[in-house]
């Protein structure tokens, strides 16, 4: 029993990454579907059509990162071993749930906008600041997302 | 703050310096021509009366176009460059005058190139699709090989007998040289490829006497053979027949080869003079459009445009020689008219006039947001990347590449914003003590340089983040009433007094209200912030409620919109929490960092090659991250200008000042606009 605080905290960590990243991959893969699309006309849109594409991989970062701060608080990183009880790894995993969630759906939701976006360039290459811009309007739920997981995590005293 | 003033001009010039006229006010690139309201352009008449100028008219020029277009097209991929990617993106063109793209247009024969460039490409294009025709001929002749008869029994056949080729399925062979025998009874021929046992299908070729045609194939369409047409040309036997192509083919091969040898050859010598010609009849174009542009009578041409006031000065000198035989006049803007926009801001604000651009250019009459927005750019984009590792990696190679290449424009703008946000960066990464990441701490080589460090830390994120978050909110609330101030005073300017007090002093007096109120709940301020909030919040929701609904008929209808308007604060609140991202991105940053810096430590642990693996993960991933953070900050902090502090006060709508200039992709011009 004494592990599974610990433990706990390392499905968090798990959740953390494994959801955000998906949402992530599920987007990258959106959007490049419509990239590819796109270069098969005009080849030379590689660059706008790269920075469109990675747009939505920010999510998978973002659940990375907060996997690492919950290994990290939990002593899986070395450092000193840190005693977890069963209530702070429970704390440890709620806190990882804002970004896996918001993770998911957000990398999803700004593929498909950014995919949109990479048409609109397709038609329009002057307009990429705008089409940079849309995709970051989704991404700004994934942001508040992370930033409750950090405070959370922040705030769970050992 | 507000777009720069431009004049309405009208030019009247003499049918024989018109021309003249048009090339020095395209060298100045200061006049933005105003196209004839019944569009014009159409009327080639108007445009040369003296007849002088035969050798650019429009259909030269489009003819000469074309041709450019399909020279680039054909010739440019081929054409190799000394100069690296680089350089081409960020650094100045080649410089030239307009008299020596004069001189080589004359020199040039054109259409010679192009029909020599267009003989090659069609070579190409029909060896290329020979060969294709070759190789899916040869992979026929090859499936029936063992065929003994010449193929001309089959394509064309003889008087009384014919041969038909085509595929059978190879279960039913046996049946199906049942049938056949029986209506050839002997004066027929069945040839069956050989095949392999996985193969469903096989090739056939039915020879038989013309008389029984019409059995044979109502028979053999029954038994599932699908007739195959025979390709045009082949005579002899399949064998010989692919020892033909094949000789054939190496022909052809030789002779792309050579093709292509000659039109490499021909990228080298003409693409650099194709791409001066190609400039030099872009802005023989614009010339010829600005002159079709303008009204015209028998003597003279009228051409008017759009000035800034500050150029006009510049374009009176230029125009001082054909003193006589032209007549400068400002006209009076209509009502109707839509001058273009001029940014005209102070020199530290010109590198973030392309963030104004992307977003759209202001109204004449609107505010410029530049000089308004850039303070808080500059801060955020700091706090969004907030490492001083990271600032000096970004602020290094933008530093390099606006010394290295000699940019101008926007180009030149975007390098330095970046470059002011580099220096954010690191101040924001000095007082959070964030040096790509936790480097300093994490690695004891550089213990040297941690009390250094540590002495101008004021905050640590990691450790404090609540503290940071109300730094990042308090700044977005400084913004939000900045946004809320500058469309009051617009008001004001514009003599709106209703709109200024109600709309902006409300919400203004609302939110401030509600902050002292906040304040005195966490006891600070006292018992008069307590009072001043109160009493702020009751005049703020007050003047909204009376105000908001002041469109609306009625006194039901104006009441109702007004106590809705007050639903609006939870928007405002919104705005607020959004600047909670300059913490998280700044966050994310150092976070990502002391990602890479662990790694780091836990293989260099490996032995033998951990310390290559340790130098490959540290540079790799602190190259990724400073890459994926710029990206963020940059876009982040744009979004926070663009949605929650232009949505206060700013619309565009404005449309951007093009004037008549060398409008060139590949040439520089320098010197004079007309021949010497």
């Amino acid at each position: 029993m004494d592990q599974l605080g610990i433990m706990l905290a390392v499905l968090g960590a798990a959740l953390a990454a494994g959801f955000a990243g998906s949402g992530s991959a599920i987007g990258v893969g959106i959007a490049g579907e419509a990239g590819a699309g796109i270069m098969t006309e005009d080849p030379g849109k590689f660059g706008l059509v790269l920075l469109l594409q990675a747009l939505p991989g920010t999510q998978g970062i973002y659940g990375l990162l907060t996997a690492f701060f919950a290994i990290l608080k939990v002593g899986l990183l070395g450092g000193a071993a840190v005693p977890v009880n069963v209530w702070q790894g429970l704390g440890v995993l709620f806190a990882c749930l804002p970004i896996a969630i918001a993770g998911y759906y957000s990398g999803i939701a700004q593929g498909k906008t950014s995919a949109a976006c990479i048409q609109m360039i397709a038609k329009r290459p002057e307009e990429t600041g705008k089409a940079v811009i849309l995709p970051a309007m989704v991404e700004t739920y994934a942001v508040l997302a992370l930033l409750m997981s950090i405070i959370l995590l922040n705030s769970i005293q050992f | 703050m507000a777009v720069g003033k431009v004049r309405k001009l009208r030019l009247i010039s003499h049918h024989e310096v018109v021309e003249h006229v048009v090339a020095v006010l395209q060298e100045l690139e200061c006049c933005e021509i105003i196209g004839r309201e019944d569009g014009g352009g159409s009327d080639p008449d108007i445009y040369d009366p003296s007849g002088r100028s035969k050798a650019k008219s429009p259909l030269d020029l489009e003819s000469g176009l074309s041709d450019i277009r399909f020279l680039l097209r054909f010739l440019e991929p081929l054409y190799r460059n000394e100069s690296s990617p680089l350089e081409r993106m960020l650094g100045p063109k080649p410089s030239a005058t307009f008299s020596e793209l004069s001189l080589l247009h004359t020199q040039t024969d054109l259409p010679e190139i192009t029909t020599k460039a267009r003989k090659l490409e069609r070579k190409l294009a029909e060896a290329r699709s020979e060969m294709a025709q070759i190789a899916n001929q040869t992979l026929l002749l090859k499936s029936i090989r063992s065929f003994s008869h010449p193929m001309w029994i089959i394509s064309r056949g003889t008087e009384k007998v014919m041969g038909v080729m085509g595929t059978l399925s190879v279960d039913q062979i046996d049946l199906f040289r049942e049938e056949f025998e029986k209506i050839v009874s002997g004066q027929g021929e069945l040839f069956i490829a050989e095949y392999l046992e996985k193969q469903a299908e096989t090739h056939a070729v039915l020879i038989f006497s013309r008389s029984h045609e019409s059995q044979v194939i109502e028979m053999a369409s029954q038994q599932g053979f699908s007739k195959m047409e025979c390709p045009h040309g082949l005579e002899s036997t399949p064998g010989k027949e692919i020892e033909r192509l094949e000789s054939r083919r190496e022909d052809l091969f030789a002779e792309v080869a050579e093709a292509e040898a000659r039109s490499l050859e021909m990228a080298q010598e003409w693409i650099p003079s194709i791409r001066k010609l190609n400039d030099f009849l872009l802005i023989t174009t614009a010339r010829r459009d600005t002159l079709v542009s303008g009204y015209s009578t028998e003597k003279v041409s009228i051409l008017r445009f759009w000035v800034p006031s500050a150029s006009l000065d510049q374009v009176e000198k230029a125009l001082k020689p054909f003193e006589g035989l032209i007549d400068l006049q400002d006209e009076k803007p209509e009502p109707g008219d839509d001058p273009p926009i001029v940014l005209d801001n102070p020199g530290w604000a010109v590198p973030f006039s392309p963030l104004t651009k992307l977003y759209g250019m202001p109204s004449y009459n609107g505010i410029d947001p530049t000089v308004l927005m850039a303070p808080f750019f500059f801060l955020f984009f700091g706090m969004c990347l907030g490492d001083g590792g990271y600032g000096l990696v970004m602020g290094a190679f933008f530093l390099y590449a606006l010394l290295r290449y000699n940019m101008s424009g926007d180009k030149k703008n975007f390098f330095v914003l970046l470059l002011l946000g580099s220096i954010s960066t690191i101040f924001v990464g000095a007082i959070t003590g964030s040096w790509l990441g936790d480097m300093v701490d994490a690695f004891d080589i550089f213990s040297f340089v941690r009390p250094i460090k540590d002495s101008v830390v004021l905050l640590r994120p990691m450790n404090d983040p609540i503290t940071f978050l109300a730094i990042s909110l308090a700044l977005g609330v400084v913004q939000i009433l900045f946004g809320i101030m500058i469309a009051m005073w617009d008001a004001f300017r514009k003599g709106d007094m209703v709109g200024a007090l109600g709309d902006q002093g409300g919400w203004l007096a609302l939110i401030v209200g509600i902050l002292f109120w906040g304040g005195a709940a966490f006891d600070i301020g006292g018992q008069t912030a307590l009072v001043a909030g109160k009493s702020l919040v009751a005049l703020g929701a007050l003047t909204l409620i009376l105000t908001q609904g002041r469109d609306k008929p009625g006194f039901v209808r104006k009441a109702v919109s007004g106590v809705l308007s007050l639903y609006n604060v939870t928007s405002y609140l919104g705005d607020v929490l959004s600047y909670s991202r300059l913490l998280a991105l700044g966050l994310a940053t150092s976070a990502i960092a002391m990602i890479v810096n662990t790694l780091t430590g836990l293989v260099s642990g490996i032995p033998y090659v951990g310390w290559l693996l340790a130098v490959l993960v540290f540079f790799g991933g602190h190259l990724f991250s400073v890459v994926v953070n710029v990206l963020g900050a940059f876009i982040h902090s744009l979004r926070l200008q663009y949605v929650e502090f232009f949505s206060k006060f700013y619309s565009g709508g404005g449309r951007i000042f093009s004037p008549l200039r060398f409008d060139t992709k590949y040439t520089r011009i320098t010197g004079p606009g007309l021949k010497e």
